[in-house]
């Protein structure tokens, strides 16, 4: 028999064999990460190919960040894994992915597979297979419990189909008679719904976008150069102060008056009319099978459409506050509600170079441009300081506004609706918009809105707001601290996600 | 009897506490910004390197590349990057490519991320597409701009501003795995359907006697096809005619633009229709089939055959039918910029005649600049063998090395169904021989 004192001390080595690896991962700093990169497909040299833990199909490529141990400030907010993807932008390095990720929550953060592609997807059906294998995915991860869809930007309207579909089916989310043209179902059976949806900064989708942007000076789309300058929005004389101060802190607003704002977005009503026959009329000839055309599709290139000639990003008194009071989350802390409507401290963003550019043409071809870039009026299209009317929300499945009815409309797993946030920068334009969607969820009996104050569309302070109005360049604070921790907030609130 | 218990159990301690050691020790990867580019950063799992690979293509994603892991597991530190132009052919830039290449080099050699103290020696990683801009970053780092703002070229690269690519630094050496010969060669030139005449209407005026597929041609939709010799090359002829068309196109579009002539200031579209499923090779296997001279030829018993032409075991594929017809899969829709930068090169003939020269995106061209150590893996599976001979013969480095790796695809995986296998240890074969490559005492 071995002595006592060497019983003892073998005893120690084999408890040590076991507590050694626990106590490492407890000594390391509470909410540090692990991160494992996916992609599509993995080959490794053993032979093994397509390793299931190392896969995210219908992506392009994703990270994965998981917490080492329990955050000590925040327990369980590792059964909780969020899933960021964008539409055409990656995302695998997004603030999101990390400052979640900071705070205990998992985050799978993906480049879709239109990602650098804007001008691809003929809708949002197309990324729907990867936004499922990303819930999949973290369902799967050890310890994930509930899996939420995230979308900044235009990985809001995105997500907030993915879960109409998700929740509805595709026949009532996008293939009624009132779309200008169905979804393509294909691949949209069976989608597992998310539990819950995050919006930040939400556009309110890529029709929208194209809709606002078309220029209606350009004459004729083979010849751009040439444009009518009763309809030009760049024109000085119609009220544009010109590029010279773009993208500074003394870059002045546009000054349009009521008549010019009248002409101009009636041009634009009737552009977006005529670009949508045109389209209509290719594709009923491709489905007439005209031998003069390609059997599948035809390019559609539109110049002045992207990125081109949006009137409020100007003029900076238009779609700029909300109507209502909302929850606002600013440098002296949260007010809720605010003591009325709350509007951008937004600098313009106009470039009548870029509307010049070739970058701002739309070079689409005809299915993309009428399930991605096409949406009709519903009555006269206006754009005010606390609004945007006149907009057929529901023509377009790529509408936020319209998906977003959708959401929550049943009961979603132990929950009895589909818990929505959305979260709208105070140092960009969507401050309206956002509050649109929000008011048009109107299935789910769990949503909240909040705007950050001075926070730019991708989350950090504004520095040139706060010196365009004479403050110093810090005086918003930390935002992003700010926004993440309201969404913490919101994920950790007992009986949403976590008993 | 204790005594020789204690040192079982300490035995036992040892054993499980390494195997612990071991499975802890697993390497997982970082993730960096790097400007408009991203990459992950992979360590080995134990110890430390003086040697960093910088691993990036054009457009493809590789930030989980299975090159990223293996080359870590081997010791090494690995940076994976996808560039600016990640995921996106009709915006590259070509030449800008270099500017994420550098970056990747930098934050290895000044240790930006804090993580890997200690590299002295930075090797660059061409795979596929990389190789054209991995050597282009190479041949610009050690000649100077002057290169690629010959006269000659039909892009020159910029020296001033934010995309000046004066004073790159130079790598230490290049493995170029089953690098293509560039874009503008591989992804147009060889890929252009010569028998369309209208470029407005690929459908109107059809030149059949150019038809890959018409079976009068030679084609067969179910096997490998045969071409006559007369109809290859015309065949290759006439896809560098329509190459040289194309260029003088955009050239005039370049030009009306810069006179201020044309309805945009900076660029235009650029749509080639039945542009990328016309690889006459792909059909005919025996089109660029094999090594002209006896190679190296890594075979799947870990031996090296030197002793032998290579012939590549590729199949074919008769489906590219079907795409060619198509505007979404068998068309191109570049713009004008990014057509003269990455998609043209002035030929004479597509297999042969090449101007390599005439384009920056252009391996044999590139190689040409290169002095410091290169090892080209060619794939034995598939279709670049003999540009790789080309590469490694063009080359001006005095260590160089080429070796066909037998029975792998483009994707370094094993062709189960290609002739001549199996080919199950190719893979790990190849990890390890660019290992080994790396490692001989006195290269770095």
């Amino acid at each position: 028999m071995l002595s006592k004192n060497s019983q003892r001390l073998i005893l120690t080595m084999l408890i040590a064999l076991f507590v050694i690896p626990v106590w490492n991962s407890v000594s390391e700093a509470d909410c540090t990460w692990t991160t494992t990169p996916l992609s599509p497909g993995v080959a490794t040299a053993d032979g093994t190919t397509n390793q299931t833990n190392l896969r995210l199909q219908n992506v392009n490529s994703a990270i994965l960040r998981k917490p080492n141990t329990p955050c000590a400030t925040n327990p369980n907010a590792g059964t909780i894994g969020i899933f960021i993807m964008h539409s055409f932008s990656s995302y695998t390095g997004f603030t999101a992915c990390t400052e979640l990720a900071k705070r205990g929550y998992v985050t799978l953060c993906a480049d879709s597979v239109f990602t650098n592609r804007q001008q691809e997807y003929k809708g949002y059906e197309d990324h729907a297979q990867g936004i499922r294998r990303g819930i999949d995915y973290l369902r799967s991860v050890v310890g994930v419990q509930k899996a939420l869809i995230f979308g900044h930007s235009m990985g809001a309207p995105m997500m907030t189909f993915y879960q109409n579909v998700a929740e509805n089916t595709a026949a009532t989310a996008c293939q009624g008679p009132e779309k200008i043209i169905a979804c393509d179902a294909t691949n949209l059976s069976n989608l597992p719904k998310a539990d819950g949806v995050m919006l930040f900064d939400a556009h309110l989708g890529d029709a929208l976008a194209t809709f606002t942007y078309v220029d209606p000076a350009v004459k004729k789309d083979t010849k751009p150069g040439i444009r009518n300058a009763a309809l030009d929005m760049f024109d000085p004389s119609n009220g544009y102060p010109g590029d010279t101060a773009a993208g500074s802190p003394t870059f002045k607003s546009a000054t349009y008056d009521d008549k010019f704002k009248r002409r101009f977005l009636d041009g634009q009503v009737n552009r977006n009319a005529d670009l949508l026959q045109d389209a209509q009329n290719i594709w009923s000839d491709i489905q007439a099978e005209k031998p003069e055309l390609y059997p599948d599709n035809m390019p559609f290139i539109v110049p002045g459409a992207d990125g081109a000639a949006r009137l409020w990003q100007a003029d900076t008194s238009l779609v700029n506050c909300t109507k209502n009071q909302q929850i606002f989350l600013t440098h002296t802390g949260t007010q809720n509600p605010s003591p009325g409507p709350i509007c951008s401290v937004r600098i313009p963003s106009a470039s009548a170079a870029g509307d010049d550019s070739f970058d701002s043409v739309e070079k689409v071809n005809v299915r993309v441009w009428l399930g991605a870039h096409a949406l009709r009026t519903n009555g006269r299209y206006d754009q005010t300081k606390d609004d945007i009317t006149g907009i057929d929300y529901d023509s377009s499945a790529t509408s936020t506004v319209s998906m977003v009815k959708g959401i929550g409309k049943h009961p979603n797993g132990s929950n009895v609706t589909t818990p929505l946030l959305i979260v709208a920068n105070g140092g960009h334009y969507f401050l309206r918009p956002d509050e649109i969607v929000y008011e048009n969820a109107n299935s789910t009996t769990d949503k909240t809105f909040a705007i950050e104050e001075g926070a730019v569309h991708g989350g950090g302070p504004c520095t040139q707001c706060a010196q365009a109005l004479g403050l110093p360049q810090d005086y918003f604070g930390d935002t992003n601290q700010r926004t993440y921790d309201f969404m913490d907030q919101w994920l950790s609130k007992p009986g949403r996600f976590l008993p | 009897m204790k005594t020789k218990m204690f040192v079982f159990a300490m035995a036992l301690f040892t054993v499980i506490a390494l195997h612990i050691g071991q499975s802890f020790a697993q390497n997982f990867p970082t993730y960096h910004q790097l400007g408009p580019a991203k990459a992950t950063l992979w360590r080995p799992a134990s110890g430390t390197s003086n040697i960093g690979i910088v691993i990036m293509h054009r457009t493809s994603n590789f930030l989980n590349l299975a090159a990223c892991r293996e080359m870590s597991n081997r010791g090494f530190v690995v940076l994976c990057i996808n560039t600016r132009f990640d995921n996106n052919e009709s915006q590259v830039i070509f030449e800008q490519t270099a500017l994420d290449v550098k970056a990747g080099v930098l934050f290895l050699r000044q240790n930006q991320s804090g993580l890997t103290p200690g590299i002295t020696r930075v090797l660059l990683w061409g795979y596929s597409g990389g190789g054209p801009a991995m050597s282009f970053y190479q041949a610009v780092a050690e000649s100077g701009v002057g290169f690629c703002q010959d006269p000659h070229k039909l892009v020159k690269c910029d020296s001033t501003g934010s995309t000046s690519l004066v004073g790159l630094p130079p790598a230490d050496g290049i493995v170029f795995v089953d690098a293509h010969p560039g874009v503008a060669t591989i992804g147009t030139l060889r890929s252009l359907d010569p028998s369309i005449t209208n470029e407005n209407n690929p459908d109107k005026g059809v030149n059949k006697k150019l038809d890959p597929y018409d079976p009068k041609n030679g084609f067969n939709p179910n096997g490998v096809s045969t071409y006559s010799d007369k109809f290859k090359q015309a065949y290759f002829e006439g896809q560098s005619a329509r190459l040289n068309r194309l260029i003088d196109q955009a050239l005039q579009i370049q030009e009306a633009i810069a006179a201020g002539k044309y309805p945009y200031t900076d660029d235009g579209p650029f749509v080639i229709g039945r542009s990328t499923s016309a690889k006459l090779f792909t059909l005919d296997t025996s089109i660029l089939h094999s090594t002209v001279r006896p190679q190296a030829l890594l075979k799947n018993d870990g031996s090296i055959d030197n002793t032998h032409i290579v012939e590549s075991v590729r199949l074919p594929v008769p489906t590219n039918a079907e795409t060619n017809d198509t505007f979404d899969d068998g068309g191109k829709l570049l713009t004008v910029k990014s057509f003269l930068s990455t998609n043209a090169i002035f030929s004479t003939n597509s297999i042969d005649g090449i101007d390599y020269c005439s384009s920056n995106d252009s391996t044999p061209c590139n190689v040409q600049q290169i002095s410091v150590p290169i090892l080209f893996n060619a794939m034995g599976a598939y279709y670049f063998i003999r540009d790789n001979e080309i590469h490694y013969d063009l080359a001006k480095s005095q260590d160089k090395e080429f070796i066909v790796i037998a029975g792998l695809v483009h994707g370094i995986t094993p062709c189960n169904e290609c002739p001549g296998g199996p080919y199950n240890n190719s893979q790990k074969n190849f990890y390890d021989h660019v290992a080994s490559w790396i490692n001989k005492p006195g290269r770095f």
